[in-house]
C-alpha cells in the first residue's frame, strides 16, 4: 500500500504536465497529418485534372493510399512525437532529481519511513515506466485517429485497408518512436530502466560524495553513452547488434541498479 | 533510550562530530544545545540515518537504528518536509498511509486544538501554523522517540508557547522521549529534563535539571556558569 502511495503521489504531481504533453502530442500529430493528407488530396485532384479523365477513372489508376505513404513521406508528425518523448524523458529525470535537490525536502520523510529505502527508487521507476507506456498508447491513439480522419480527407476508394496494422508492420520510421513488436517493447522497457538506473547512480553518488560524487556520476553516465555508441558503430549483423544491445543494457542495468541500491541504503546524506 | 557511542562524522577532512557519546534517557525531554555549526543537526540526522556516520554506533533500545526500527523515531526537521502544494488534510491522509502508527484521530484533535485550517495548502500557512502542523505530524506518529531540530526557529512568541504547551499536553504518549536541538536556551527552561552542550563537535557538558536545581541554579544559570557568562 505504501509503495502504491509513493507512486500515486508522484503521478498526481506530474499529471497536469503529462496531460499537457499528451495534448501537444495529439494536436501536433493530427495537425501535421491533416495538412499532409490534404496536400495529397490536392495532388490527386490536380493529377486527375491534368490526366483529362474523370476523377473516378483517375482514382482507378493510382495506388491505394496507406498511412505509411502519408506519414513516412514527411515525418513531421513523428518528429512531434519524438520531441514529446524527449520531453517525457526529461520529466522523468526531473522527477527523480528534484526529490533530492528541490526546495521541498520531502525526501526526509521518505527516508524516515519504516521499510526498505529502495522503495523510493522503485516507485520512481514505476512512474517513469508508466509515463512511457502511456506515451506509447498516445502514439497508437494518434494512428487510430489518423486512420479515422483520413477517410474524411481522401476519396474512400483509394484508402488501403487495415491502416493502423499495416503502418505498424511496414513503417520505416515508427520504430524510432515506439516499439513495434513484443521483443522491441521488452528491450525498450529494459533500456528505460537502464537509463533511470544510470541517472540514479549520478544523483545518489552526488548526494553521497558531493563534488567527487558528481564528477564520478558524470564520468559513469558519459562512459555508458560512449560504450553504447561504440557498440552500435561495430560492423555486425542485425541479429548480433540485437544481442550486443541486450547484453549491454542488461549489464549496465544490473550494475547501475546494484550501485544505486548500495548508495541509497548506505551512503546517501541529506 | 537512544545511545550514541563514540560517534564521529566527517565531511571530507572536516570533523563535524568528534567521538561523541550521548545517552538520551527514556521519558525525558533532552535538549541538545550549542552555537550554530557545532553538530546539533548532524547528530539528529545521524540518529535518523539521514547522514551516515564515519565511526561509532547509534542504538535505540539496545539495537542499531535501521530501516526496520526507524519507526520508533519521529523526526521533525528544521525545514518543511511535507507536500507543500497539498492541504493540511491531504498531508495527514498521506501520513496515515506512510506511518503504521499514525493516529489520525489524535491528529484531528490536534488540528482542532491548534485551530489549523485543514483545507489550506501548506504553502499558504503562516510560519507559526506550519510549525504547529509539524508538531502535529510528529506527535501523531505516536513514536516513542521524537527528534525536533530547531523547532523554535523563526517562531513568534505565541507560536513558541503553543509549541511548548503541546509538549506538556495529553497529546504526548506515556514515556515519550523528546530530543530538541536549539540555541534558544530560554525556551527550554520550563521543559528540559536533561541538557547536553555541544561545542566544536564534542560534548562539552551534560547535566540534568535536577542537578542544576540542586546547585540552586536554573538551566540558564548553569549554562552561564559553564560558558563563563559570556557566550549565552
Amino acid at each position: 500500500m505504501k509503495f502504491l502511495t509513493f507512486v500515486e503521489i508522484d503521478l498526481r504531481k506530474i499529471f497536469p504536465f503529462l496531460l499537457g504533453m499528451y495534448a501537444i502530442a495529439i494536436a501536433g500529430f493530427q495537425g501535421f497529418f491533416v495538412k499532409l493528407a490534404s496536400n495529397l488530396n490536392g495532388q490527386i485532384v490536380q493529377g486527375a485534372a491534368e490526366s483529362g479523365t474523370t476523377l473516378e477513372e483517375y482514382l482507378k489508376t493510382i495506388d491505394k493510399i496507406s498511412l505509411a505513404s502519408i506519414i513516412d513521406s514527411n515525418i513531421l508528425p513523428l518528429v512531434v512525437q519524438i520531441f514529446v518523448g524527449l520531453g517525457l524523458i526529461l520529466l522523468g529525470f526531473y522527477l527523480w532529481y528534484k526529490e533530492w535537490f528541490g526546495a521541498s525536502k520531502r525526501i526526509y520523510t521518505l527516508l524516515s519511513i519504516k521499510g526498505s529505502r529502495f522503495r523510493i527508487f522503485t516507485s520512481k521507476l514505476v512512474v517513469f515506466l508508466l509515463i512511457f507506456v502511456t506515451y506509447y498508447g498516445i502514439v497508437l491513439l494518434n494512428l487510430f485517429i489518423s486512420s479515422f480522419l483520413v477517410k474524411f480527407i481522401l476519396p474512400e476508394q483509394i484508402i488501403a485497408s487495415d491502416l493502423v496494422q499495416n503502418y505498424i508492420l511496414h513503417s520505416q520510421f515508427l520504430p524510432f518512436v515506439i516499439p513495434v513488436s513484443g521483443g522491441s517493447l521488452l528491450f525498450n522497457l529494459a533500456f528505460l530502466i537502464m537509463m533511470f538506473s544510470i541517472l540514479s547512480v549520478f544523483v545518489l553518488w552526488d548526494r553521497s560524495k558531493r563534488i567527487w560524487g558528481m564528477i564520478g556520476g558524470f564520468i559513469y553516465m558519459g562512459s555508458t553513452v560512449v560504450v553504447f555508441f561504440y557498440l552500435n558503430t561495430l560492423d555486425l549483423y542485425t541479429s548480433e547488434i540485437s544481442i550486443v544491445n541486450w547484453a549491454f543494457t542488461l549489464c549496465v542495468l544490473t550494475i547501475s541498479t546494484a550501485f544505486s541500491y548500495y548508495l541509497l541504503k548506505k551512503k546517501v546524506s541529506i | 533510550m537512544i545511545e550514541l557511542r563514540n560517534v564521529t562524522k566527517k565531511y571530507g577532512k572536516k570533523i563535524i562530530l568528534d567521538d561523541v557519546s550521548i545517552t538520551f534517557k527514556k521519558g525525558n525531554i533532552s535538549c541538545l544545545l550549542g552555537l550554530n555549526g557545532v553538530g546539533k543537526s548532524t547528530t539528529m540526522k545521524s540518529i535518523m540515518g539521514l547522514v551516515p556516520i564515519s565511526k561509532g554506533e547509534i542504538l535505540i533500545d539496545g539495537e542499531q537504528v535501521s530501516e526496520k526500527n526507524i519507526d520508533k523515531i519521529a523526526f521533525l526537521a528544521d525545514i518543511p518536509t511535507y507536500e507543500m502544494n497539498r492541504t493540511v488534510e491531504e498531508n495527514l491522509q498521506f501520513a496515515d498511509i506512510y506511518f503504521d502508527t499514525f493516529d489520525s484521530e489524535k491528529a484531528d484533535r490536534m488540528v482542532e486544538f491548534f485551530k489549523l485550517p485543514k483545507e489550506k495548502k501548506l504553502k499558504e500557512l503562516s510560519k507559526g501554523n506550519l510549525a504547529r502542523f509539524t508538531i502535529i505530524m510528529g506527535l501523531s506518529q505516536n513514536a516513542p522517540y521524537v527528534l525536533m531540530d530547531e523547532p523554535f526557529s523563526g517562531l513568534d512568541l505565541f507560536s513558541r508557547e503553543a509549541f511548548i504547551a503541546a509538549l506538556k499536553s495529553d497529546f504526548m504518549i506515556e514515556g515519550q522521549t523528546i530530543i530538541i536541538t536549539t540555541h534558544e536556551i530560554e525556551e527550554i527552561e520550563g521543559i528540559a529534563d536533561d541538557v547536553i552542550l555541544l561545542e566544536e563537535g564534542k560534548v562539552l557538558c551534560t547535566f540534568s535539571k535536577q542537578e542544576a536545581l540542586a546547585e540552586g541554579l536554573t538551566i540558564v544559570d548553569k549554562m552561564r556558569e559553564i560558558y563563563g557568562g559570556a557566550r549565552v
